[in-house]
């Protein structure tokens, strides 16, 4: 072992090039901090939600970060549990950014509060019973596990790497599905309430994780020069094409499950065939971007192998599944709530209507800031420690 | 009292809230089912109200005497709680609303208001992270907004839309006795437990109860002697959406 | 990370966090005590419902306390409430702000919270 072991090191980071990258990361995060100021400033107005939707576009970033920390920590834990070595070299890369991006989601909740001054009250008076502050505990111990993980790593302590290790995709197994739960746990909304909605989270946590991997990786190796093989590429190739396949199961089946009982018919048509904003987002967002085209890519031959095919495929699948979150928050609250079978309501309330969500800027902002400070942290975590194998090489007796 | 009795009365009881003489023998069940006549009864609009932990708030809403113009409850409501209003129905407080119900198959609109329901299983208390909803010992569904962090998730799960955000801050403070509430914080009716622990009646039920429409019955469940009991034994009444299972404690006649 | 980064770092962080109160210290004029608030006399009573001195320390623990007795429990009409504060503390802006601002206290309380 002791000839093959990797070496890391840290980026050097003066050149104009990473200097410019963190500048305009730095500079998007503050717009994005700038917002969510805004934002309690001057109250929520300031964004598009409103009394009918009262969850808008940060908590579908909050919970669209927190899928795409899955891949990350799966990646992570595919040398040290999996037994898969040839990934060691990513293991700390990927398990900061899956801290950093876990992070970026707390921080993305928080701020869409309508009081982010009260961030303490949290700590003083928890109900333990809400899933809101369930999935509280289990993200800031999860940020903890990936530290203590990183630092394990660091001094090559490999009997608590693995502990560690299995104790992290355990904890992640709970983080997701504890954040599908938010919303599947819901009964008062029918697009809501399924019990499918933790694991295909899951799923697709996994499914944007490892495409989110597969680009920062090609990316941070070719941005510093170091060798990254592209078989490694790949293999999350691979991966992600059986992800992408189990994430097309679980939406097939809730689906047709929902629209199987006639009584949600006027849902399933809402969502599917109306031919609205949603629906379109559903098809061409979420099944195309995220499910369909990407798994063709993949899984044909003549491009599935092509390192350029897997990174568009890859970008592909990060489009769509936020399509996908924002198919699991938004149109539940859009279709109205039917308080009384059998009549149509109108009130001063929007009841009865289908009510419009549009995105504010100040929302896009405040999502392109909290991606931003993710990476920003990123960048600097690359150049202040040791992060980066020198290369990332396949050994000739390990090819398959 | 025999089976017999048990449904004449209702069907008596029925017919005596759309406003026929109330024949002798029912007297005794549907005549406090006027909140107008049980309020005069017991001294304006006085409430009795139980030792600590002893008592259930209900009320009983009877939709064939709501009409379409009436806003008393409501504009009573808004006046006695400051509940903001921007005049953008997007941000509006809504602490209870007025709606209208068209029968899908034709026949005569409802109306009625809608309220908290002040369930006995409230959802948003079960959602709520920071414990800021929470049930009252008389029953009363309250959101501490001293605690309140404004995640809304207690919105995403009330299936009544009885919750309102605060989107802006609001500047209109009719009833100075009462606080309003700075942006940011979740509010919803609270039946003005702030009257009931001074022996009044909810706002609303004190403003329909003058409109002379008389639809609000407000009272105390666990009294068996109590007006809202007495009808609610009488007269058939249906809660909203009670295939949730939630109990709520607003009852409605006639929809 | 080299020793120079971790000085570097060190010194930007201190410079961020001290900023601020070096620039309020330098528009209050460094170091020279400001003027003790001219406060409102109390009128309708000669005592607070507590002793001044413990009260200027402690009003806001009961009033918290109070506050959640009140909102939880329903107990009202209690010794100590903040509109109670107001039968003699009349001008809210001559009393409770002066002092408030003097001591650099911001409390949420009169947001929504009527006090004349």
């Amino acid at each position: 072992m002791a000839n093959t072991k990797t070496k890391f090191s840290a980026i050097g980071g003066n050149s104009p090039g990473y200097l410019l990258l963190v500048t305009v990361l730095g500079l998007l995060s503050l717009g994005g901090f700038w917002s969510a100021y805004m934002m309690f400033l001057h109250g929520h107005y300031m964004t598009g939600m409103t009394n009918a939707i009262p969850w808008g576009f940060p908590i579908v970033m909050a919970v669209y970060l927190i899928g795409l920390s899955a891949g990350s920590l799966v990646l992570s834990a595919l040398s040290s549990v999996f037994g898969r070595t040839e990934f060691k070299p990513l293991a700390r890369i990927s398990a900061l950014l899956a801290a950093l991006l876990l992070i970026g989601a707390l921080m993305a909740i928080i701020l869409d509060w309508g009081r982010p001054d009260r961030i303490l009250v949290p700590f003083f008076s928890m109900n333990p019973r809400s899933m809101f502050s369930l999935n509280g505990m289990l993200y800031s111990t999860y940020i903890g596990i990936c530290f203590v993980y990183l630092w394990a790593m660091f001094n090559d302590r490999e009997k608590l790497v693995k502990l560690l290790g299995y104790t992290a995709v355990f904890w992640a197994v709970l983080v997701h599905s504890g954040t599908g739960a938010i919303f599947g746990f819901v009964g008062a909304r029918e697009l809501y309430h399924s019990p499918l909605l933790p694991p295909s989270f899951i799923a697709a946590a996994l499914s944007s994780g490892t495409a989110l991997m597969i680009m920062v990786l090609y990316a941070t190796f070719k941005l510093t020069g170091r060798k990254l093989d592209d078989e490694l590429i790949r293999r999350l190739g691979f991966y992600l094409t059986a992800f992408i396949a189990v994430v097309a199961y679980f939406i097939f089946i809730e689906n047709v499950t929902r629209s199987y009982w006639p009584g949600n018919y006027a849902v399933q048509k809402f969502l599917l065939l109306f031919g609205n904003k949603y629906s379109l987002i559903f098809w061409i967002g979420m099944i195309g971007c995220g499910l369909l085209f990407p798994f063709i890519i993949l899984a044909n031959p003549a491009t599935g192998k092509s390192v350029k095919w897997i990174l568009f495929a890859s970008a592909l699948v990060v489009t769509g599944v936020l399509a996908e979150r924002y198919i699991i928050v938004i149109p539940g609250q859009v279709m109205p709530m039917d308080m009384f079978p059998g009549y149509h309501i109108t009130g001063p309330f929007q009841d009865g209507q289908l009510t419009g969500y549009c995105i504010s800027p100040m929302e896009i902002l405040f999502g392109l800031g909290i991606t931003s400070f993710v990476f920003f942290l990123y960048a600097l975590g690359l150049k202040f420690f040791a992060m980066m194998p020198d290369k990332a090489v396949i050994a000739t007796g390990e090819k398959e | 009292m025999s089976e017999l009795d048990r449904r004449s009365l209702l069907k008596m009881g029925a017919a005596a809230i759309v406003g026929t003489v109330i024949g002798n023998g029912i007297t005794l069940y549907a005549a406090p089912a006027n909140a107008g006549e049980a309020a005069a009864a017991a001294g304006g609009n006085a409430l009795e109200v139980p030792p600590k932990g002893k008592a259930r708030w209900g009320m009983v809403i009877d939709n064939n005497k709501c009409t379409a113009q009436c806003t008393a409850c409501t504009a009573a409501c808004r006046a006695e709680n400051n509940v903001p209003v921007f005049g953008d129905e997007r941000y509006d407080g809504h602490w209870i609303r007025k709606v209208t119900l068209t029968p899908e198959r034709g026949g005569p609109e409802k109306h009625l208001p809608l309220l908290c329901n002040h369930c006995d299983q409230p959802p948003c208390q079960h959602v709520c992270p920071v414990a800021a909803t929470f049930t009252r010992h008389d029953g009363i569904v309250m959101i501490d907004k001293h605690r309140c962090i404004g995640c809304r998730y207690c919105m995403i799960a009330c299936p009544y839309k009885a919750r309102t955000f605060v989107f802006k801050e609001t500047t209109e403070w009719t009833n100075k006795d009462v606080p309003k509430r700075a942006h940011g914080v979740v509010e919803k009716c609270t039946f003005c437990a702030h009257l009931i622990d001074q022996g009044k009646l909810p706002a609303c039920v004190e403003a329909c109860g003058k409109s002379g429409e008389a639809a609000m019955l407000f009272g105390d469940l666990n009294n068996p002697e109590s007006a809202i009991v007495k009808y609610i034994r009488a007269v058939a009444t249906k809660g909203v959406r009670e295939d949730l299972g939630l109990e709520p404690k607003v009852f409605y006649t006639g929809i | 990370m080299n020793a120079k980064g971790s000085i570097a770092i060190a010194i930007t962080l201190v410079a961020l966090i001290a900023a601020p109160l070096l620039y309020t210290a330098a528009g209050n004029g460094l170091f020279t005590k400001p003027p003790a608030p001219q406060l409102a006399k109390a009128v309708n009573a000669t005592e607070c419902v507590e002793p001044a001195g413990w009260m200027r320390a402690n009003h806001m623990n009961l009033l918290t306390h109070q506050r959640d007795l009140i909102v939880r429990e329903g107990e009202r009409g209690r010794k100590y409430r903040i509109e109670g504060c107001a039968t003699c503390h009349t001008k809210r802006a001559e009393f409770c702000d002066r002092c408030h601002s003097y001591a650099g206290a911001k409390p949420e309380c009169f947001d929504c919270h009527y006090l004349p």
